[in-house]
């Protein structure tokens, strides 16, 4: 993860989402959090710029 | 036993002397304990010294070598585990403030074999909190300094087994492995550090980060005691639902062989995109090194590999998010800001994402394999970077600004999406006199492969026999 960056999310919608997800959180680190949460967004969307169609769900697979 | 003689021992070398008795368990464990309590103070590889615990395994191990039971390449050998793997009756705090009274009743499989084999436990070692990060920056137990040159990281997760076992704090070490947490401290402390094949090592007891990419595995001066170690901790183990119940090959036995016929992949992309020139100029001698010793060098491209980063930390995040999710809830002030962070941000994680996540960890288990079908074995960089100075977040490389978290496990991490063994050996220094690790990437279930390599390269040079705190040749 790299520093987080001013996020364009804003503090009330971090603390929404926080609480949403059970984070105990207070308006003093929602900005933190709302970096966070836009960084760790980013990082899920490069993934779904790829093309998975040609996969099924096999990380159950066992190795032998 | 003076330091220095403690300096230049292996398992192999404390093994024979201990076997025809030159060597007493008993002096070579209060020789270990006695240089930990002088260097780990500045060090900080440990969070907890069993030195009474030591001391009655290494006087039974005495006891048995007297009357000729002898119980295999471990016995008497003083080592460490990493503070993530259970002790029956020793405190495991996994590096956490959540976790600093917690003294497990019953051992992991790994600590159990290890102690039936002889093996004599110095103690439990440093890393980062829970596991989670790559620089041993413990904010509950102490900053872990790289024995090369302090004021540096070791490296980590499992930093303080890969310090200790480089200053001679002890033999061996048990590390685990989510993203590259046994190779990257491996790499930056100038040690070899193996990462098994997913269900070659059970990992009941071992606390989790990422339940379908943790690995254990031995951390070690050479490539062969890490075959001794990975033989004694090895096979399957019924309290671990993944364990593999194939039969485990004779690892030491498969050292012997040259590397004539082995065909080892040299990938032409991704993997030397982003390192260090310095690092690069090793990593190619040490090609060139395996090819003299009679490897067939192969260029190949691994398709899909530029994904590997995304998809090892959403799947491990979000697989991390879920085991802590109680705590985080109920004790967020207790975990360290960096860990604490990640691990908030990943409980926004979506199921989806996480699918996406291991559908793209399936894709790029299908182009390894693909890979495999062309080479026996695939080497690169074990990190991009040797290792950086505390405190230190971000780095650059060729003039892009990365972060060292991503930059340490870019590489690392595409075994653990694998499941596939992959060796880091040391194979030179920056001129700052920090190691670098060459990494050894080999098919399923086929360890003895990657750790023949490795012992064969080690074999053709000397740079697993530099110690720190001695002058040591530069590049």
């Amino acid at each position: 993860m790299t520093s987080p960056k001013p996020s364009a999310l804003t503090s009330e919608t971090a603390l929404t989402l926080a609480r949403w997800a059970g984070l105990a959180t207070t308006v003093e680190t929602a900005p933190e959090l709302a970096a966070i949460f836009e960084a760790f967004h980013e990082r899920v969307q490069r993934l779904y710029a790829i093309d998975v169609e040609s996969v099924e769900f096999d990380f159950l697979q066992p190795m032998d | 036993m003076t330091d220095d003689e403690l300096s230049s021992l292996t398992i192999a070398s404390a093994g024979r002397l201990l076997r025809t008795r030159a060597l007493s368990p008993v002096e070579l464990t209060e020789a270990y304990l006695a240089r930990i309590a002088r260097l780990d103070p500045t060090l900080r590889a440990f969070i907890t010294v069993t030195g009474d615990l030591a001391g009655q395994q290494a006087r039974r191990a005495e006891r048995e070598l007297a009357r000729r039971k002898w119980r295999g390449p471990l016995h008497g050998i003083p080592l460490t585990l990493k503070d993530l793997y259970c002790t029956a009756g020793v405190r495991t705090t996994a590096g956490s403030r959540i976790l600093a009274d917690f003294v497990p009743a019953a051992s992991a499989t790994a600590t159990e074999r290890l102690l039936a084999s002889g093996a004599v436990l110095l103690g439990k070692t440093n890393l980062h909190e829970f596991a989670a990060g790559v620089t041993t920056d413990n904010p509950h137990w102490g900053t872990c300094q790289n024995p090369w040159k302090l004021g540096y990281i070791p490296g980590g997760s499992s930093g303080g087994s890969a310090a200790a076992v480089a200053a001679s704090l002890g033999l061996a070490s048990l590390g685990s492995d989510t993203g590259g947490s046994i190779r990257i401290p491996a790499a930056f402390c100038g040690i070899v550090g193996h990462k098994p094949t997913y269900g070659l090592v059970p990992r009941h007891g071992i606390l989790p980060e990422s339940w379908s990419l943790d690995h254990g595995g031995p951390m070690t001066r050479t490539a062969a005691d890490a075959a001794v170690v990975l033989q004694a901790i090895a096979g399957h183990d019924p309290r671990d639902p993944s364990s593999s119940r194939r039969r485990v090959p004779a690892f030491a036995r498969a050292l012997r062989a040259d590397l004539k016929g082995v065909r080892v992949g040299v990938p032409q992309n991704y993997y030397f995109d982003l390192v260090e020139p310095e690092v690069e100029r090793a990593v190619r001698r040490a090609i060139e090194a395996l090819g003299a010793l009679g490897a067939r060098l192969v260029e190949v491209r691994v398709p899909g590999v530029e994904a590997a980063l995304d998809t090892c930390f959403v799947v491990a995040w979000a697989e991390a998010a879920h085991y802590h999710r109680p705590w985080l809830s109920t004790r967020a002030s207790d975990y360290g800001p960096d860990v604490r962070a990640l691990l908030q941000g990943a409980l926004l994680y979506l199921a989806s994402d996480y699918l996406q996540g291991q559908r793209v960890r399936a894709l790029i288990r299908q182009s390894l394999r693909g890979v495999f079908e062309q080479v026996d074995v695939l080497v690169s960089p074990t990190v991009p970077l040797a290792a950086t100075p505390i405190g230190q977040l971000e780095t650059a490389i060729g003039g892009r600004n990365v972060s060292v978290l991503d930059v340490g496990a870019r590489l690392t991490c595409v075994a653990n999406l694998t499941g596939e063994p992959a060796c880091s050996v040391p194979c030179g220094f920056t001129r700052a006199g920090l190691p670098i690790g060459l990494m050894i990437h080999g098919r399923p279930f086929e360890d003895a492969t990657v750790l023949r390599v490795a012992h064969a390269y080690e074999q053709a040079n000397e740079w697993c026999a530099q110690r720190p705190f001695e002058d040591h040749p530069r590049q």
